[in-house]
């Protein structure tokens, strides 16, 4: 899984980049918001960021921020790295739209976990909007059956889109998944035996 | 205040060439971030030393939490205060915590061993 790495301090973008190769992470680096939200305009984004607050141009917050306002964006798993420690600052962070907050000096294992964390959320949000795709997918062929059928009061023939006057049970087997198997019923078995004997 | 490597060099997963790279890089950059820092006091420039200290202060917490760690936040809170009579003090007692942590740097680097 690739993740945004943005901080403008060199020592940590390198070890942030070696740690997550050896996490099986691949990197995209940025060393200042606005290369980080240059990065974030390319076709198919990295789904986890981990962006420091303090950096020149676009800082952290308005960074994260802008990534929640941004429809093909919003679902980023975003996670603030920073030495803004006060209780203040967290909450900043995290209103601003951050999923979680670490505060510089970190922890490596820490932060490998709360990666896990992020990446387990990306996966289950692309499952679901997999999901989705197939129910939208299903209820689109599901309307094609609704609205108003023209059908032939006498033999029950419908009109398709052509102009043509189809048997129901070729309609809806076009139309539908639904399929036919023939017999007949008591009601028809009795008139048919009826009409055979005159 | 003592820097230990092998602590950093444990804490990445005992990868010794990359807290090397790591010291390369440091001793490359502190003396611009600690110009920065120099400046902005002398400009009296609270904000400016704001953020100076805060991005000296970072990149020294990737090696060590305490000393010149310490000394930066005290700058950058004085800074976020605008309150400068004690920043030239402090700058004085900053350049030479973190020259201290240069030569260790250097020594570490020029062969000592992690485990030393």
């Amino acid at each position: 899984m690739r993740v945004l790495i943005a901080d403008d301090d060199p020592v940590l973008r390198h070890a942030l980049k070696a740690q997550l190769a050896a996490w099986k992470y691949t990197s995209v680096m940025a060393s200042n918001g606005k290369q980080a939200w240059g990065a974030l305009q390319q076709p198919d984004p990295p789904p986890i960021a981990v962006v420091d607050w303090n950096m020149p141009g676009i800082d952290g917050i308005d960074l994260c921020r802008e990534i929640r306002n941004t429809p093909l964006l919003a679902a980023m798993y975003l996670i603030i790295l920073t030495g803004n420690q006060e209780q203040k600052d967290v909450v900043a962070g995290l209103e601003s739209g951050a999923d979680d907050y670490i505060t510089k000096p970190f922890s490596w294992d820490e932060l490998r976990a709360r990666l896990r964390i992020g990446a387990r959320i990306v996966g289950l949000q692309q499952t679901l909007a997999a999901r989705v795709d197939e129910l939208q997918e299903a209820l689109a062929n599901v309307k094609r059956l609704s609205g108003l059928l023209p059908i032939c009061a006498y033999c029950k023939r419908i009109r398709n889109n052509q102009d043509y006057w189809m048997q129901v049970e070729q309609y809806l087997a076009e139309h539908s998944e639904a399929e036919f198997s023939h017999g007949i019923c008591p009601e028809c078995l009795n008139t048919q035996l009826s009409l055979d004997q005159t | 205040m003592t820097w230990t490597p092998a602590v950093l060099t444990e804490r990445l997963g005992g990868d010794e060439h990359l807290v090397r790279e790591l010291v390369d890089i440091f001793l490359v950059e502190y003396p611009k971030l600690l110009q920065a820092v120099r400046t902005s006091a002398g400009q009296g420039d609270s904000p400016g030393l704001r953020r100076s200290a805060h991005a000296l202060r970072g990149s020294i917490t990737n090696f060590i939490d305490d000393g010149p760690t310490v000394t930066a936040l005290a700058l950058e809170q004085a800074g976020e205060e605008s309150r400068l009579t004690d920043a030239a003090r402090l700058v004085e007692q900053l350049e030479r915590e973190v020259e201290e942590l240069a030569t260790e740097m250097r020594s570490f680097h020029g062969g000592d061993s992690c485990e030393s």
